[in-house]
């Protein structure tokens, strides 16, 4: 008697994946005052030769509301199962990122980590783009090996720095600090700022100018003060008049140290690159902080 | 098969490390808990040892039966805890009869308890290559620096030593089993010792992984897992899934040989299996307890089944202590 009335009780909970909103990426941009959220979803039923995503948008005042309003928009129910990417916005401080990230925590649980981006600043129309952005995402994850889970928002307490997608070539690198308005470096600069904060272990940049071109696979240690980098199997190239590898290697190393000392300023209110972390595991809790340095080594 | 005292602490580490596997929320920091760890073991090895002392000086009617409630209520809050956890990491997939059968029906062939010694140990080995597995595809993501370096605080060790104190009833099941010293040495102090190294060794692998989120995130295992490099945890839900099923039913098939021992008496031979009437009602009850608290919140009737645990304990210890006396003043009269 017990088990019929389990099972009339009970009820039947699953819904097959096919019935599903399966929710592959989603888009966050400011819109006025507000926020306008993009769903980019598998399209189950699309034909073989059409675009197989869909997306569903709305807008609110609130990250969190416009979420709901995208997902109330869709016949069916929302499974962010698959969710492998999120996209920021561009102008995103601290406070805010923490917010949404912690609302894609609450909504996309089951997922495994998602890739995080912060928008360029251009404008998007979500039906033509959301696609092309979400490809550019990946693609950029494949070449750079860069790659920023939503838990690295909230590894360090009061800051943290998230890839961006670049309006030109390469990618963007944005610190976001709790006390200081967000800085989004560019080119050599960001792929430093990701090496340093272990997010990619890929060098592949233009220095110099634009006149040459460099790739290697990185390796960043520390020693109490000293922050070394191991450039493993490094290509160096002149885009522009030929150039020996002595003078492309001098290049490469003045634009490093001029990007690290850029990168050590706007880090230095906080531990973003975890210098103080190292200094104090060398020399313990009480030891003077040392103004980082940096070496560069070719192996 | 017919081994004449099996070794039932396999089992019981499963059971303690269900507990560490299936927990939906990290409770400490890892320096704070390896601390805490050094004290909490021996405590709670003592807490069992006493307690199987005082069992031995003569459990009443009424200490059998709270036992026997203490286990029933805890099958019931590992079946829901399991089915909470499967709604939450693979929601839709199965149902709540249908995960309350899975884990219940193979309890007919565990009603032994050589045959829960053998299935502990197989189930034992499954979940370290699990966990092993887990590690090494998470490996890349570790961090050193993710560590937390802050200075800690009382409270600090006062939640870890809170957590690492929760009394579970695998420490006062080795209590009824006959002849304890032909069933190893330090039995309790190896299981606990075990128990909380496992727990703070996964909360240590969580900070190099989450850093300062560890606290916040839910299941923070299982979605460190899935973050890792072998799609076996993303994709193979159902393999997951069986494993914690199996896990479970150990503990629950281990619980259920104590119960039947406290209910049906000791007195009967050990390895005799649990009569086939009585785990008709088992298996019919355990469902329909778990459909009329489905919207029970587990966390919170975790930590009540501990205070009601420690309650017991401290009233069996009060009741040894008083037979003893009783037994002492009739010797001294």
């Amino acid at each position: 008697m017990s088990l019929l009335a389990a099972l009339l009780l009970t009820g039947c909970g699953g819904q097959p994946l096919s019935k599903r909103e399966i929710v592959r990426a989603v888009f966050f941009e400011r819109q006025g005052s507000g926020y306008s959220v993009c769903l980019l979803l598998a399209d189950q039923n699309a034909p073989e030769d059409e675009p197989a995503f869909k997306t569903a948008s709305a807008a609110a005042s609130t990250p969190a509301q416009a979420l709901e309003n995208a997902a109330a928009a869709l016949p069916g129910t929302v499974y962010y199962g698959l969710l492998d990417a999120a996209a920021l916005p561009a102008d995103v401080d601290w406070a805010k990122a923490q917010e949404i990230g912690l609302l894609l925590y609450d909504r996309a649980q089951p997922a495994p980590e998602l890739s995080v981006f912060l928008l360029d600043g251009a404008p998007h129309d979500w039906q033509k783009d959301a696609q092309s952005l979400y490809e550019h995402m990946q693609a950029i994850e494949d070449r750079y090996k860069v790659h920023c889970g939503l838990q690295q928002l909230f590894t360090q307490c009061t800051d943290c720095a998230v890839p961006g997608l670049p309006q030109g070539t390469g990618y963007d690198f944005t610190l976001l600090a709790s006390d200081s308005a967000p800085r989004r470096c560019k080119g050599l600069t960001a792929q430093l700022a990701a090496l340093l904060a272990g997010q990619t272990t890929r060098l592949e940049t233009s220095f110099a100018a634009d006149t040459a071109a460099c790739t290697a696979r990185v390796e960043v240690t520390s020693t109490g003060g000293t922050i070394q980098l191991h450039l493993h199997g490094a290509d160096l190239r002149s885009l522009a008049a030929p150039a020996d590898e002595t003078t492309l290697c001098q290049a490469l190393e003045a634009d490093l140290q001029t990007s690290f000392r850029t990168l050590a300023r706007t880090a230095a209110a906080n531990d973003l690159f975890h210098f103080t972390f190292w200094q104090q595991a060398l020399y313990g809790p009480n030891a003077a902080p040392q103004t980082p340095a940096l070496q560069i080594l070719w192996e | 098969m017919k081994c004449e005292h099996p070794s039932l602490y396999a089992a019981l580490l499963v059971g303690v490390l269900v507990n560490v596997l299936l927990r939906s929320q990290t409770a400490y920091w890892c320096r704070a808990g390896a601390a805490a760890a050094l004290v909490c073991a021996p405590v709670l090895a003592l807490v069992g040892t006493l307690f199987a002392a005082s069992w031995r000086q003569g459990a009443t009617p009424l200490l059998r039966l709270l036992f026997a409630v203490l286990l029933a209520g805890t099958s019931v809050l590992e079946l829901l805890r399991l089915w909470n956890l499967a709604q939450r990491l693979y929601p839709g997939a199965v149902m709540q009869l249908a995960l309350c059968l899975l884990v219940l029906l193979p309890i007919l062939y565990l009603r032994r308890v050589s045959a829960i010694s053998q299935t502990a140990y197989v189930v034992l080995c499954l979940l370290c290559v699990a966990t092993a597995g887990m590690l090494l595809s998470v490996f890349p993501r570790l961090r050193v620096a993710n560590l937390q370096n802050i200075a800690l605080t009382l409270p600090d060790f006062a939640d870890a030593a809170s957590d690492q104190l929760t009394l579970y009833p695998e420490y006062l099941l080795p209590a009824l089993w006959p002849e304890p010293q032909k069933r190893g040495r330090h039995t309790l102090l190896r299981l606990a010792g075990a128990a909380l190294g496992f727990d703070v060794a996964i909360h240590a692998v969580l900070e190099l992984f989450y850093g300062a989120a560890m606290p916040l995130r839910a299941d923070p295992l299982h979605a460190a897992a899935r973050c890792g490099a072998l799609s076996v945890f993303t994709r193979m839900e159902w393999l997951q899934l069986i494993l914690w099923v199996m896990a479970v039913t150990v503990k629950l098939a281990l619980y259920l040989y104590a119960m039947t021992r406290l209910l049906g008496g000791e007195s009967r031979q050990e390895n005799a299996a649990a009569n086939l009437g009585s785990f008709c009602v088992y298996l019919l009850l355990m469902p329909t307890a778990c459909l009329l608290l489905r919207g029970l919140d587990v966390d919170a009737a975790l930590r009540w089944r501990s205070a009601f645990t420690w309650g017991f304990v401290i009233l069996a210890w009060i009741g040894g202590a008083a037979a003893w006396l009783c037994r002492k003043i009739r010797r001294c009269s």
